[in-house]
């Protein structure tokens, strides 16, 4: 295992040395990502400072046949919740790195000037990047591309990773890319003056037991690439329509029940008849999501690019009662262009119009524009706003609590966040695993550090224990599974695996198998399931560090008492019982503390 | 017995030949979801996800005269 440490500070550069049992304990990825984290950094650590690290790792089977392992983990402490950070990413950039000869990067200090670091084979060079500051992620991209070479891949950060707005993402592969999006992983990247991370290598990435591992890959394909077709055809929006129906889709800045006929025209297959072109793979992926899309009419007329996700679907569309896909698409444009998280930029979007509709915001605030439900047009000028901080979008920027509290009134009664991530467009009324799941997740509300959703509605996962599909609302039985599942979801995002890859059934065993053939190890089922157990406990060590306890492991109010209507009906989930049983099944105390028995138990009790 | 059936997205179709343009079609009463899922030829798939008159329900669930019926083949998107 080789990790570089890139000291900005004074130009140094310098090697990891790892521990075989130390890998073996946290396996890659986000595992040792958050093992480094914790050594790095301390609760007095300023997520802007210099002391500050943004570790970059890839997993043990990155690099190999082994099916949407071509993905990265940035691990930081965020500027934006103060606490753990860990934010996943596609494309291709995870391979061209380990072709180097690196499974990650450490970077730590801050460059006196804009820098940008380029990693081929494995020299590592730091260069000027006068003449890549102020531009956006497209055109880096598209630069770096005729500096270094077509085959190069690059990270980078856009204007507001620039200008340390807290909700800045790293991007990747341009255009059709890809985003470490959530926690403000880029405004630390950009506290840094690193605009850009550029790879190139040739090296073969190591295999135990290669020609097993082929045979392997060779007899799950055919399974695979079936199953994967459903979400290639329409995409991850390709359920709107049925997550309307069941109350997950968010309505109204999470107010709403129904909204029909408008999700209708905002779903996957509206997408695939309206604007799609073409599709697009991160690297070893078979199932190929990515949507690329022309716009037909109106105002963005011929303007071509990655279509939306169905997380900016929810959050600039439903949630903002926009149901025209070419405004959603120009959003996600811009906050692809200005590397920023889409799910956290439409969040702010709803509390900002929620805001202006209750007259807690002016049109003075927000520089003329008229944050009203539905205008797409306010919220694709404000987005401008929030990445130039300009007007209110100064205060959006700086993440939806602290604009709550400038704001005021009983604007937090509609900020709607954990630990000041917003929440995904999930909704836990509709599935109410989601509402523990995002009470204890380590970056603040995540689905897919648990994605215990899907358990509770059509997935069945046998060699995980879970036989049957669970009932969305019932409570009983919930907080084993969410910490099963964060425990499997850990171990996806340290090996480091596509996480749809589940559903085509990539789960403990095939996981397991793929990642002793790459490794040569003999990990077994139990051990290999008490690493992600650890590596979740570890996450929460760290964040107990920073002072979070139960007191901070709650959802917003709207979320628990709030019933929706439309297909969740009066359902709420019933928080307080579900974390109860949580902390006793974690060996947690009740102030959601790990007891020393259990940090005993996963052989973590040593670190300080 | 007469029910109303709408397929989603991929399962769409499946409707082809079996149900009528009106979204109905024509079962033996007590036909169960199973059941009409066999009918229709849908492939028994984990994911596979139904709406009975707005609820959800499984396989096993028997369906009655009247009933609206939404098939949906699920994938959790991002």
């Amino acid at each position: 295992m080789k990790i570089a440490e890139i000291n900005l500070d004074n130009e140094q550069i310098s090697y990891l040395k790892l521990e075989e049992k130390d890998v073996r304990k946290f396996i890659g990825g986000s595992g040792l990502g958050a093992k480094l984290l914790y050594e790095y950094t301390n609760h007095q650590t300023d997520p802007l400072g210099p002391e500050n690290v943004l570790i970059f790792m890839t997993g043990p089977v990155t690099g190999t046949k082994v099916f949407s392992s071509d993905r990265f983990e940035v691990i930081t402490k965020s500027p934006l919740t103060g606490i753990y950070a860990e934010s996943d990413c596609g494309g291709e950039w995870g391979e061209a790195l380990k072709r180097c000869g690196f499974d990650g990067i450490v970077i730590k200090g801050i460059s006196e000037k804009p820098v940008h670091i380029v990693i081929k084979d494995e020299e590592i060079r730091i260069k000027d990047a006068s003449n890549l500051w102020g531009k956006d992620t497209f055109e880096v991209d598209e630069l770096l591309k005729e500096e270094i070479g077509t085959k190069a891949r690059s990270v980078c950060i856009g204007i507001a990773g620039e200008r340390l707005v807290k909700i800045a993402a790293i991007m990747n592969e341009g255009e059709f890319g890809r985003a470490a999006g959530r926690a403000g992983v880029g405004a630390v990247m950009g506290s840094k003056n690193l605009k850009a991370i550029t790879v190139l290598g040739n090296k073969e990435v190591e295999i135990a037991h290669k020609e097993e591992l082929n045979q392997f890959i060779k007899e799950i394909t055919p399974h695979m690439v079936k199953v994967s077709e459903r979400l290639r055809e329409h995409g991850t929006s390709r359920d709107v329509e049925l997550y309307e129906e069941i109350g997950d889709l968010p309505v109204k800045n999470w107010y709403q029940g129904n909204w029909e006929e408008q999700a209708k025209k905002i779903s996957g297959p509206a997408m695939t008849k309206n604007i799609l072109t073409g599709r697009y793979y991160c690297g070893r992926c078979v199932i190929g999501c990515g949507r690329e899309v022309e716009i037909k009419d109106g105002p963005y007329k011929g303007q071509k690019g990655a279509g939306p996700e169905y997380e900016a679907i929810g959050m600039f569309g439903s949630n903002c009662l926009v149901d025209d896909l070419n405004v959603i698409f120009k959003a996600q444009d811009l906050c692809n262009r200005y590397g920023m998280d889409s799910i956290s930029a439409g969040s702010l979007m709803s509390f900002c119009i929620e805001a202006y509709e209750r007259g807690l915001v002016s049109k003075k605030d927000t520089g003329g524009l008229e944050m009203t439900w539905g205008n797409g047009d306010a919220i694709v000028k404000m987005l401008k706003k929030i990445a130039y901080r300009e007007y209110i979008g100064k205060l959006l920027g700086e993440g939806i609590i602290k604009a709550s509290e400038e704001i005021g009134g009983n604007s937090s009664e509609f900020a709607i966040h954990v630990k000041g991530l917003d929440v995904p467009a999930h909704d836990p009324r509709a599935k109410v695993s989601l509402a523990l799941g995002y009470a204890t997740s380590p970056r603040g509300a995540c689905h897919v550090a648990g994605f215990t959703h899907n358990l509770e509605f059509a997935f069945a996962l046998p060699d995980l224990g879970y036989p049957k599909t669970l009932d969305r609302f019932e409570t009983e039985g919930k907080a084993k599974m969410v910490a099963d599942m964060q425990n499997l979801m850990s171990l996806f995002d340290s090996l480091h695996i596509c996480k749809f890859t589940l559903f085509a059934g990539m789960s403990v065993e095939p996981l397991l198998k793929s990642l002793n053939l790459v490794t040569g190890w003999d990990m077994t089922k139990e051990e290999f399931l008490k690493a992600g157990e650890r590596i979740f406990n570890l996450k929460r060590l760290y964040n107990v560090r920073e002072g979070i306890s139960r007191k901070d492991d709650t959802l917003p109010a709207r979320l628990l008492m709030h019933p929706r209507g439309g297909g969740s009906g009066d359902n709420l989930p019933r928080l307080n019982e579900m974390l109860k049983d949580y902390y006793r099944l974690r060996g947690w105390d009740e102030f959601g503390i790990p007891t020393k028995e259990k940090l005993l138990e996963l052989e973590i009790a040593s670190l300080p | 017995m007469k029910i109303k059936v709408k397929l989603y997205t991929i399962l769409e179709k499946y409707a082809k030949g079996k149900v009528l343009e009106n979204d109905t079609i024509i079962l033996h009463k007590g036909t169960t979801l199973q059941g009409l899922s066999h009918y229709l030829n849908i492939p028994d798939d984990n994911g596979i996800v139904f709406l009975v008159n707005d609820s959800l329900k499984d396989k096993g669930f028997g369906l009655h005269e009247g009933d609206e019926v939404k098939i949906f083949s699920f994938i959790a998107g991002g």
